[in-house]
């Protein structure tokens, strides 16, 4: 009776956070890799390779003219190209074969439309631009809408949203894996309290509309213990700003006598959270472990794997939970027709893919869709859309990876795009007529 | 009495011989998780050891690269002076052997290099 129970509560706990379904957009095991696009996908949907580009690819925006914007960075070493690619498919064939780079001196992250503009996140400051009447490349350099944010060479991305009150938020990530005194050093313990909490390590509201916004001047903290939250995105239904935050990494080769590496491959959650004023995300004191349904303290911190956080702290619990260091990179709320209205309740997710699961296989590297429920919850199931972007049923080091997928956005006619960071590849994505 | 003195050299011999099969060990529980099974890193977060110049360089840079993080200005490694000296002996024999080098650095040597670097961060 009792392993029924604890069966039961298990069975529970994993439906509760997150278990992957059947549906009829999903790839099932018969589903084969496309050979020209080199993904797998329901035969539901059609896929072309929309463009191939030099560059380590960022996230993307589709302007009112249909011309698709891709952002492209150099960091940590790799990359060969900066700022954004204007690509347009004028015969309509899947392919872009208008491709045109501006902004080249600066290094790309986000991109978004709003209220005309296109603003672009670099690796410090937000911008944006005016992209004229009838033409697809702005003629002026941009303005700078925020500026100041810190130089740091991990977690550097300055993603961000912007909601129907013109609020504009940014993520600023963390410079370290878990605020040690030393860094990725075995042993070595956590600050208290860690000073990347002051400036960095959670997310920011500025005015979309207001020009020249410093970082430490104008900007309110609005989250913080946010490790690294690169998808993040506002629904216009619910009114709510979502994001995904990056665990830590390493448990196990910085705690080998606390989490084996079977654990530290799963272990922590990629969780999914709302972003409420003042909200506490839990780092560096704290992790999700989705196996126990319980926000952990971290070994850092005194915490073993049972010992759970203080809940005294108000730290939030994420609204759904996924595998650990799949690497969420990017959150879209779908709003067109081409796919079914059910698209419209829910999110689609993209998984960069790990690379801190060693010795084990990595694991993420694909496009999931998160159903929600009508509270604007996650209903706990989750489908993948898109996957086979590694090339390899299994995949021991990230650099052996084909394709390593980074962000979403939808086009006019409620397409799909989607791009690869190593491999420079933007998809196009649309239901099969 | 000359037979004991044969045995006593060759126990002798063999404790102080590098163990790569060891040092193949502490690969794993230590240097695996960033450095990937075939030594090769990651893109942009950890460097590759194959052909490193750290590797094939001066034991004491190796050594010291092991004992303290590193000399940067790449992305700071973490420091590995809670390795006894014995593993890190067998660890630089299993990375060089990798290499096609068999330039052994015995636990002495590490000790030296150990006490000079101590408590300092060569990376600043």
């Amino acid at each position: 009776m009792k392993f029924i129970v604890t069966l039961l509560i298990s069975f529970f706990v994993i439906m509760g956070h997150s278990a992957e379904i059947e549906h009829p957009f999903a790839v099932s095991e018969n589903d084969s890799t496309n050979a020209v696009t080199e993904i797998r996908h329901s035969d539901q949907l059609s896929t072309t390779v929309f463009a191939d580009l030099d560059g380590y690819l960022r996230h993307m925006a589709v302007g009112p003219d249909g011309t698709v914007y891709v952002a492209v960075t150099v960091r940590m070493g790799r990359g060969s190209a900066m700022g954004i690619y204007a690509l347009r498919d004028e015969d309509n064939d899947g392919h872009a074969e208008i491709q045109q780079a501006f902004a080249t001196d600066i290094p790309g992250t986000e991109l978004l439309f709003h209220d005309g503009y296109l603003y672009f996140g670099s690796k410090t400051e937000i911008y944006r631009f005016t992209i004229p009447e009838g033409q697809y490349i702005p003629s002026q350099p941009p303005e700078i809408v925020v500026a100041g944010f810190p130089v740091q060479q991990r977690h550097e991305a300055k993603t961000f949203a912007i909601d129907g009150d013109h609020n504009l938020f940014v993520n600023v990530g963390t410079p370290s894996n878990t605020c040690q005194f030393e860094f990725r050093t075995r042993g070595s313990q956590g600050q208290i309290p860690c000073p990347q909490l002051e400036y960095q390590s959670g997310i920011w509201r500025f005015s979309a509309d207001e020009l020249n916004q410093d970082h430490r001047r104008d900007g309110v903290r609005v989250a913080t213990g946010v490790r690294n939250a690169m998808a993040l995105e506002w629904d216009q239904q619910t009114n709510q700003v979502y994001f995904l935050n990056h665990g830590r990494d390493a448990l196990n080769m910085l705690f080998p006598d606390l989490y084996t590496a079977e654990q530290s491959a799963i272990l922590p959650s990629e969780e999914m959270h709302i972003l409420t004023e003042n909200g506490n995300y839990g780092w560096p004191y704290t992790y999700y472990d989705h196996l126990a349904g319980e926000r952990m303290l971290a070994p850092e911190y005194g915490g073993n794997g049972s010992i759970v956080a203080d809940a005294r702290y108000g730290y939030a619990d994420p609204i759904i939970a996924f595998p650990g260091h799949w690497a969420p990179n990017d959150i879209h709320f779908y709003k067109g027709s081409m796919l079914p209205d059910e698209f419209h309740q829910g999110a689609f997710v993209v998984f960069h893919g790990s690379w801190n699961r060693a010795p084990l296989p990595q694991d993420g590297y694909k496009i999931v869709f998160v159903p929600f429920d009508d509270q604007g919850l996650p209903n706990g199931d989750w489908f993948t859309v898109l996957d086979g972007f590694k090339g390899t049923d299994i995949l021991l080091s990230p650099d052996d990876a084909r394709h390593r997928p980074t962000a979403i956005s939808e086009g006019n006619d409620g397409e799909l795009y989607v791009s690869s960071t190593i491999s420079g590849r933007v998809w196009k994505i649309t239901t099969n007529e | 009495m000359r037979y004991y003195l044969l045995i006593f050299a060759f126990v002798i011999s063999t404790a102080v011989q590098a163990d790569a099969d060891n040092g193949l060990s502490v690969y794993q529980d230590n240097c695996l998780a960033c450095h990937m099974y075939d030594r090769r890193g990651v893109s942009g977060m950890a460097p590759t050891l194959l052909n490193s110049p750290w590797i094939i360089g001066s034991d004491e840079l190796l050594a010291g690269y092991l004992l303290t993080g590193g000399f940067g200005p790449q992305v700071l490694m973490a420091r590995f002076d809670y390795l006894t000296n014995e593993d890190l002996r067998d660890l630089i024999e299993y990375l060089r052997l990798e290499e096609g080098l068999d330039t052994a650095i015995d636990t002495e040597q590490i000790q030296q290099i150990r006490i000079r670097y101590q408590g300092e961060g060569l990376y600043d």
